[in-house]
């Protein structure tokens, strides 16, 4: 109750809830514009996050998380292109229903579904997230080493069709994450003659420079035409009955959104997809979907926004990002000098809790914003790519120099959008490198108190259960994607 | 895209192979059960040998990748580089003094009409100076 009033305290204050509205408001531009989406806008954001407290901060990112993941249904809608990878199920019925003249009912209903299923995702992570963190404090350093090591195992499933390269990305991440001063013995590694590397790759750096500028130069790439976008209006409204009789879809949606955004790696992606193909299982009228069912808008969208509860609970409560903007977040987490996991909860409840009240205040209010501002959509969405490519690399430079005033960071952070660029040509995904990055830090240096508690001996980390149970996790995680790639390729095979 | 695939290879081969026999010249530990400074390196640096070599035999035996579109890859370059003129020059001039110009010719270049490259050279800018510059402080070199 005491850390509730904390979290009460921390969110309802002027700055707290403008940063509240002001990330929600950008991250509903940020999801509607395809091509941007929740990982570069919270990259982006991180700087403006610096003077802020950090419980003020990590809701103004997270309103930001939150509100993209709606947003993205708006140019799904509007112009059959999903904002985010999140809405791209919310196409195959959202824009149909457009082009029939009930645009603007597809996105009352994206908007309500979305309200929903986020608030119920949220309230999951309330209610789980206290039990888990109880038991993960009796984690030791071969514990917190093992997890690290299934984290790292998640990078085969962030990786999608190209596991190779994307195991590749993770170890370039794990390799950039041992450059500074070794933590255990002091020497500094793979600093040469620069100072500013002491203390390691600004992780701010190499956010910025694989989401945000990779993504601005492959902006720059295309001409510079848009989409009209027009929102179509029969008057058809979906009102209180209207929401009222979906509630069973809502539901659904949201308790399969809550479920796949915790388990690591997998996506409000993931969950759009199942949560509109259990829908279509459901309905009596399986055929009209694809067609303009509203149901099929409903469901994604409730799924995808229920995930950000869901993916927020393994950061929160394991350290472990439970989707790639999590991982980002982790970042931001640390940026500000705090340690996701359960020593969260117990050194800042105000952050946790204010976390867990700001998430119940974002969401009516990406629904009142949503509502208010749905005529400006078209103007958003009518931005070109030469305005949005410039703005980005100018908040990307000014955005990594905020972090230490340092020029070389700035560099730093053109040197990976370069790298990035050509990497995200070549189908090398960036959110492993991210990843990698992130527990690549925690895992050598818990390998290394694990070993000097142990003297040198590796059974350590098979003498403990726990230790052993999240080994077996990890092996069965890493080999888990090779073998079903192997069997579709083998059944295919047999079929042909 | 499968020479692109190789060429990358190649380099990562070439910066692993040279991050193992760098840490090859760490101190050993002097702390009992100590991994050391070069262990986890060379593992890591290792691991991306046999990853980069397994992505050039799959490159030749695997299944045909997509082809690697080079379409618009000028404009990116050009965006990069213009990138790299203003940081280099920021170190030198007033922050509007430089952005604001650089603004304007890189939406201009980059295809959008004098109206929306003099509205953007004003909003951008400007909006990245008050944000940071007036109301978070970052003293700008």
């Amino acid at each position: 109750m005491q850390n509730l009033l904390l979290g009460i305290e921390a969110v309802f204050t002027w700055q707290g809830l403008l940063a509240i509205f002001v990330g929600t408001a950008l991250g509903i531009v940020v999801g509607a514009l395809p091509g941007l989406g929740p990982s570069l806008g919270v990259a982006l954001l991180i700087p403006a996050t610096f003077s802020l407290s950090p419980s003020v901060g990590f809701n103004l990112l997270v309103s930001l998380y939150i509100a993209a993941e709606y947003g993205g249904s708006i140019s799904a809608i509007l112009i059959g292109t999903p904002g985010t990878a999140a809405a791209t199920a919310t196409v195959v019925d959202g824009y149909p229903m457009n082009r029939q003249g009930r645009g603007a009912l597809a996105l009352q209903t994206s908007l309500s579904a979305s309200t929903f299923g986020g608030v119920v995702g949220a309230i999951a992570l309330i209610v789980f997230s206290q039990p888990l963190v109880v038991f993960v404090l009796q984690f030791g350093p071969p514990e917190y080493f093992a997890l690290g090591l299934f984290g790292l195992t998640l990078i085969a499933s962030l990786s999608g069709d190209t596991i190779l390269k994307g195991l590749a990305a993770g170890i370039i991440g794990l390799l950039l994450a041992v450059v500074g001063v070794d933590p255990i013995s002091g020497t500094p590694r793979y600093t040469g003659s620069f100072f500013e590397l002491y203390e390691g790759i600004p992780f701010l750096a190499v956010l910025i420079g694989v989401f945000a500028l990779a993504e601005a130069f492959t902006l720059a790439e295309r001409d510079d035409t848009r989409k009209e976008a027009r929102i179509s209006d029969s008057g058809e409204k979906l009102g209180l009955r209207g929401a009222a009789s979906m509630l069973p879809t809502f539901l659904r949606g949201s308790a399969i959104g809550t479920v796949i955004g915790a388990i690591p790696g997998a996506g409000a992606n993931i969950a759009g997809w199942l949560a509109y193909d259990q829908e279509r299982r459901w309905s009596d009228k399986p055929e009209t979907f694809g067609k303009g069912q509203i149901k099929g808008v409903a469901a994604p969208e409730a799924a995808n926004s229920a995930s950000v509860g869901g993916a927020l609970m393994p950061l929160l409560t394991l350290g472990l990002p439970g989707s790639p903007t999590t991982a980002v977040l982790i970042g931001a987490l640390i940026i500000h000098g705090l340690q996701p996991g359960p020593r969260l909860f117990a050194e800042n409840p105000d952050v946790v809790y204010g976390l867990f009240v700001g998430m119940l205040v974002a969401f009516p209010m990406l629904f009142v914003l949503g509502t208010a501002a749905m005529p400006l959509w078209r103007k958003v969405l009518a931005l070109p790519n030469s305005v949005l490519a410039v703005g980005i690399v100018m908040l990307s430079l000014v955005g990594t120099y905020a972090l230490r005033n340092l020029m070389f960071d700035v560099w730093l952070a053109l040197l990976f959008g370069i790298g990035g660029y050509f990497l995200k040509k070549l189908r090398f995904p960036m959110a492993p490198l991210v990843l990698a990055m992130v527990l690549g830090a925690i895992v050598e240096s818990n390998y290394a108190r694990s070993l000097i508690m142990s003297q040198g001996s590796h059974g350590i980390f098979f003498e403990r259960p726990l230790s052993i149970a999240l080994i077996l996790v990890a092996a069965a995680a890493l080999v888990w994607p090779l073998v079903s790639l192997v069997m579709r390729r083998w059944r295919a095979a047999g079929a042909a | 895209m499968r020479y692109g695939t190789i060429g990358t290879a190649l380099v990562l081969i070439v910066v692993a192979i040279t991050m193992i026999v760098v840490a090859g010249n760490y101190p050993k530990p002097t702390t009992l059960g100590s991994p050391g400074p070069a262990r986890l390196p060379i593992i890591f640096g290792t691991l991306l040998v046999i990853l980069s070599g397994g992505l050039i035999a799959r490159s030749f035996v695997g299944p045909h990748e997509p082809e690697l579109t080079l379409q618009g890859m000028p404009r990116a370059l050009a965006l990069a580089a213009g990138t790299a003129i203003c940081i280099y020059l920021w170190s030198f001039l007033n922050f509007l003094v430089l952005f604001i110009p650089a603004t304007l010719l890189g939406v201009r270049l980059l295809g959008a009409g004098w109206t929306g490259a003099i509205i953007a050279a004003i909003v951008i800018p400007g909006s990245a100076y008050t944000l940071f510059g007036l109301l978070l402080n970052v003293p700008f070199p």
